[in-house]
């Protein structure tokens, strides 16, 4: 079956004389029919890994295998996989039929009357079979994207590659192809790669997201996974929108000590750290209180700086302490008032924070998934955004 | 004159799906004319100069032709000729230094027109004649080559009257400057046309006797012993041009058959079997022992060959006689040695250079006194002797002339025979000279057909 | 329309709304890109439309009547296709055609086919590649009085280098210029030399605007190296080859100019001569006006034939 998987996979360009790692020995297993995202920043590296899945680069080092079959060092065509491109690279000269017709009549024996009918299908599929006798040029770019999908279908093809197919699309049609496509992978159940850098659809669309920073690959998991439990604050900050807030702060015996703030850490997490260490506070937007009363003493004194209306949420961004610039992000409901320039209380659950070692950014202590329904309900807000 | 105006097209990028379906419609709508064009452009420029310039149809200059009152104008004399190069510029560049001298204050814009062979002189003088626009005087080959100016151009008899010209100028001469009974040109000088050179060294190596090269047999002996005797190439031409070719059996015709058959040819009385007698000796010189680069090389490559030594025999008008000069250490009678061409020993093959006037020029006083000019004893001598030809007037001083021209300038007031060149326009009109051209460039350039060549030629006349 | 007075007070009869009508109209119509843009176009396009079509015009008006010589300008009362009769019965007419049109469309056909060779070979990253291109690209800025005496040394017949080269391999020697068979060639292969070039930069510069993911895709597809440029990119080629074909046809028809280059003279040798040089004798040697406009003609109804139905099929392809 077509299980994939890249072992120490690693690609450097030659620049003149520099080397540039763009890839850096990256170890991934996908499992047969399940869609895997690869997302992370520009240059993290996650192109260049789909291209060597596809054959377009090759790696350095390491090896890459379907269904068992090491195929590194095999062209594009012997490897039964199938791209949609960013600009999806179709054929300006060639009809939608022709376009989809092209890699079976390239790479397969198939008599025409087959290929016809499996184009037809694959378009039925796809909703273009009204399609099929125009060019490119005279098609919208949702219809252009599916034209594209629709020749990787057609190939049936034992591993599916995107690269990030829905950048080109505006924001509605962005959303509906998110859904159809999921449903599509779900029907045809082809191992799929998904390349993007926009973290609302690693979150949304795949079964496990795989995210890259300088070439290496910084944590897989599912979604929630990622999102609650980062393995180190790249992740921490990568996933979630608005990010992550940090703080930088020491140990000093059960109290952090920030510029703004001291926070007392719990014993279950103190006991996580070592006394006089570096680390990094992070929380996240929606687990921050805000206390409106005057006459609070508890938590960390703020002034609101803005507050951006998100509809059924609103960010607030808050200054803390005597600071002339705001550090501080927090989601609140969307129909609570909170006016620029009002004096409140901030407050950290302890329950919601996480520790992050300042030096090497790796999580020291992450908040724990106890909750299923919590998990559920933080999950389904994220991905209405 | 050829100038193409080709637009050069760049791709255009795929413009994809942008643009309406109107715009590009009407974009490619104006493709579809513009396209037609570009199309028609390419052969609309190449045509310009062969269509539209016969266009201006108005008599042209008010100055009248010069024939009543003798005013001056202020307008430059305009004269145009074909010498761009080598001996002919160095000549031209003493003419008009003399006119500077003798007439500083009357303006002149004497210009080289450059081109092989006049090609571009007389077409652009055939455009100014036809737009009515006349230079005030352009050289050329008088002769049957000036009727095709019939009707355009002045008499200057009473230049040629005035200054005592029909009697100093060599009497062959007269009437070949004469268009209608009247004096329409002046000749500069002449060559002559039938000359065989010779390397002397090689002849030595080959024990051949110059002086026995009186026949065409005698040629063919002396061809044989170069051939045999000597490692160089026995007669070096060239055939590049159907000129060559044409004047080739011109030589022929008249080293074996003699002037009377040559003349009868241009008559249109000729003896077809004379010429295909003519035709076949040429053919087989040319065939046999010449350069195997012939067509590829200029006549000046081809005299190349026996300046450096690799050929023995080189014929051609005398004006090859400027590129020995012009050779250090290559001297007349100890390097190279001339001969009349095989058979043609008492005739002197004709040929004239002159300038010719036409009417309705700007300037046409100055042009007469442009004509006065170039008849003078001083010009005639100092542009030949640069020029390597020879001088019309019977009158000069031999002394004042180079060894070789003063011996051509014997022949030429002593020889009785003066069959007129058929290559250089003095025998056939352009017309008939294109048709004979057309003859050889079919017939005779290789494949060499003397039958077929012959029926055409005759055909001409 | 005689009295003006009539059609003042006539508008004013009918009322106000009408001029204002009229009068938006104009005013819309004078801020239209038409009129706007009237200034920028119109000098050009007058200028070309008299100079091409107004000279292609007059050259076949003059086709028409017997005009030739100095005397007598055209007579224009008297038209008829005299002179085109002539030209039919004229054996160097048809010579000079069928070597004219071997020239346009065999120089045309290989010329743009190596460069489009020569293209895909440096699009494909040989090294060098500006240097290789510029010395691809010189022949072609260089005039043809250089090249025709170029050529003429390198076709020479006993010390060329292209005898040289053949003699390597037990040929020749063979005599390029002087065999009426070879000179043809002869000159259709110097002006392949020289133009390849140029098609080589349209159809370098045509592939360097196909993104890369062209080529990935079609590999990615199956498609062989062969394929990828065969059914994929050189399709999307066409409107470079539309530029190259119409300026290669320019520059075979710029062929007289090589010819008297090399020849020296109008007059080139019968298995070369074209009909441009054959409109040029006949015009400037023999002042047959007419005659020469009517060959002109035909050489420019040739060039159409053999460039309208590709420009016809490129059209509907959508490539124009």
């Amino acid at each position: 079956m077509a299980e994939l998987s890249l072992t120490g996979t690693t690609k450097v360009f030659k620049d003149g004389g520099d080397e540039i790692v763009a890839v850096d020995n990256i170890d991934l297993d996908i499992e047969d029919g399940e869609f895997v995202v690869l997302v992370g920043p520009s240059g993290c590296g996650k192109s260049t890994t789909l291209r060597m899945i596809a054959g377009l680069d090759k790696p350095t080092s390491g090896t890459i295998s379907i269904g068992g079959e090491a195929i590194q060092d095999r062209s594009p065509q012997e490897r039964d996989i199938a791209m949609v491109f960013q600009s999806y690279a179709l054929y300006p000269h060639m009809t939608v039929r022709g376009n989809m017709a092209f890699g079976l009549e390239e790479s397969t024996d198939m008599t025409d009357a087959e290929i016809d009918e499996t184009v037809t299908d694959a378009a039925e599929t796809l909703g273009i079979a009204n399609l099929l006798d125009r060019k490119p040029g005279a098609l919208s770019g949702g219809q252009q994207q599916r034209v594209a999908l629709g020749r990787a279908i057609v190939r049936n093809p034992e591993v599916f590659l995107l690269d990030e197919p829905l950048s080109n699309l505006d924001a509605k049609l962005r959303a509906q192809m998110r859904t159809e496509l999921q449903q599509l992978q779900d029907d045809l159940g082809v191992t799929t790669i998904y390349v993007t850098h926009d973290q609302t659809e690693a979150m949304t669309m795949g079964d496990r997201i795989a995210i890259l920073d300088g070439g290496r690959l910084q944590q897989l998991g599912t979604p929630m996974e990622c999102y609650h439990e980062p393995a180190n604050v790249f992740v921490a900050g990568f996933l979630g929108e608005p990010a992550m807030n940090f703080f930088d702060a020491t140990v000093d015996g059960a109290t952090l000590v920030s510029e703004e703030f001291t926070y007392a850490l719990p014993d279950e997490i103190a006991a996580k750290t070592t006394d006089g260490a570096e680390v990094v506070l992070g929380i996240r937007p929606e687990s921050i209180d805000i206390t409106d009363d005057p006459d609070s003493s508890e938590g960390i004194p703020a002034t609101i700086d803005v507050v951006e209306p998100h509809g059924d949420e609103n960010a607030v961004h808050l200054r803390l302490g005597d600071q002339s610039e705001p550090t501080l992000t927090a989601m609140i409901d969307g129909m609570r008032y909170l006016a620029s320039g009002q004096s409140v209380r901030v407050h950290f659950p302890t329950d919601s924070v996480h520790l992050f070692d300042a030096e090497s950014g790796e999580a020291i202590h992450n908040r724990q998934l106890t909750n299923v329904d919590r998990v559920q309900e933080i999950g389904t807000a994220q991905s209405a955004d | 004159m050829v100038m193409y105006v080709g637009p050069i097209m760049v791709p255009m990028p795929r413009k994809g799906n942008s643009g309406g379906d109107e715009g590009s419609l009407t974009r490619r709508r104006l493709i579809q004319v513009g396209s037609l064009g570009v199309g028609m452009m390419v052969a609309g420029c190449s045509e310009g100069d062969g269509g539209s310039d016969g266009g201006s149809d108005g008599d042209g200059g008010g100055d009248g032709d010069g024939g009543g009152t003798a005013t001056m104008t202020d307008n430059p004399m305009e004269a145009l000729h074909g010498w761009t190069g080598g001996d002919g510029a160095a000549a031209i560049g003493k003419l008009v230094d003399m006119w500077e001298e003798q007439y500083p204050d009357t303006a002149h814009d004497i210009k080289p027109i450059g081109g092989d062979a006049n090609e571009n002189l007389n077409s652009t003088v055939a455009r100014r004649l036809a737009n009515r626009n006349p230079p005030d005087a352009f050289a050329s080959w008088p002769g049957k080559t000036m009727e095709q100016y019939g009707g355009r151009l002045m008499s200057i008899t009473d230049v040629w009257e005035a200054n005592n010209y029909t009697e100093t100028m060599h009497p062959k001469s007269l009437g070949e400057n004469k268009l209608n009974g009247e004096f329409r040109a002046i000749p500069l000088g002449s060559h002559r046309l039938n000359n065989l050179f010779y390397n002397v060294s090689i002849l030595e190596e080959a024990g051949v006797d110059p002086e026995s090269l009186t026949s065409y047999d005698n040629f063919i002996d002396a061809l044989d012993a170069v051939d045999q005797n000597t490692d160089a190439i026995p007669m070096t031409i060239t055939t590049r041009g159907s000129w060559a070719n044409l004047q080739y059996f011109v030589e022929f015709m008249l080293g074996t058959e003699g002037q009377e058959p040559y003349e009868a040819f241009l008559d249109g009385d000729g003896d077809k079997q004379a010429l295909v007698r003519a035709l076949e000796k040429t053919q087989n010189v040319i065939e046999n022992y010449t350069n195997d680069d012939k067509s590829s090389i200029s006549f000046p490559e081809a005299n190349d060959k026996l300046i450096n030594g690799n050929a023995a025999f080189f014929t051609m008008g005398n004006w090859a006689y400027g590129m020995y000069r012009n050779t250090d250490n290559f001297e007349y009678e100890e390097d190279w040695g001339w001969v009349a061409f095989p058979g043609t020993a008492d005739m002197y093959v004709w040929h004239l250079d002159s300038f010719l006037f036409p009417r309705d020029g700007n300037a046409p006083q100055k042009a007469r006194t442009f004509a006065k000019f170039l008849g003078t004893k001083d010009v005639q001598v100092e542009f030949n002797n640069l020029k390597g030809s020879i001088p019309l007037r019977t009158d000069v001083d031999g002394s004042r002339l180079t060894d070789f021209l003063n011996l051509n300038v014997e022949d030429l007031n002593s020889l009785e025979k003066f069959p007129p060149t058929l290559a250089h326009g003095l025998a056939a009109t352009a017309e008939d000279l294109s048709a004979c051209k057309d003859a050889i460039a079919s017939n005779f350039m290789g494949p060499y057909d003397p039958e077929a060549t012959a029926e055409e030629l005759m055909s001409v006349f | 329309m005689s009295n003006p007075q009539d059609t003042v007070a006539g508008s004013q009869a009918v009322g106000g709304t009408e001029t204002d009508d009229w009068r938006t109209r104009l005013v819309e119509f004078s801020k239209s890109d038409f009129v706007r843009s009237f200034p920028f176009w119109f000098v050009p396009f007058s200028i070309m439309g008299l100079g091409v079509y107004g000279g292609i015009g007059y050259n076949t008006l003059i086709s028409l009547t017997d005009y030739e010589g100095f005397n007598e300008g055209p007579d224009y009362t008297n038209l008829d296709l005299g002179m085109y009769v002539q030209a039919v019965n004229d054996p160097w007419v048809w010579t000079t055609s069928k070597n004219t049109f071997v020239l346009l469309i065999v120089f045309t056909t290989i010329t743009m086919l190596l460069g489009l060779f020569l293209a895909i070979m440096l699009d494909r990253g040989i090294r060098y590649r500006e240097k290789i291109q510029t010395i691809y690209l010189l022949p072609m800025a260089l005039s043809f009085v250089v090249t025709a005496q170029f050529w003429l040394w390198m076709y020479n017949v006993n010390n060329g280098l292209v005898n040289t080269v053949v003699g390597l391999f037990g040929l020749g020697p063979y005599n390029w210029i002087g065999d009426p068979q070879l000179v043809l060639g002869s000159v259709i292969f110097a002006l392949i030399w020289q133009f390849s070039g140029y098609a080589m930069v349209v159809f370098l510069a045509g592939l360097q605007s196909i993104p890369d993911d062209q080529f990935e895709a079609a590999k990615v597809d199956g498609a062989s190296v062969f394929k990828t440029y065969w059914r994929v990119i050189i399709p999307q080629l066409k409107s470079s080859s539309v530029s190259a074909a119409v300026v290669l046809m320019i520059f075979a028809l710029k062929a007289f100019t090589f010819l008297f280059s090399m020849f020296g003279q109008y007059r080139v040798p019968k298995g070369t001569d074209i009909l441009a040089t054959l409109m040029v004798r006949e015009a400037f040697k023999l002042q047959n006006w007419a005659y020469a406009a009517a060959i002109a003609t035909i050489l420019l109804l040739m060039a159409l034939a053999v460039i309208a139905p590709y420009l016809h099929y490129q059209h509907k392809q959508g490539s124009l």
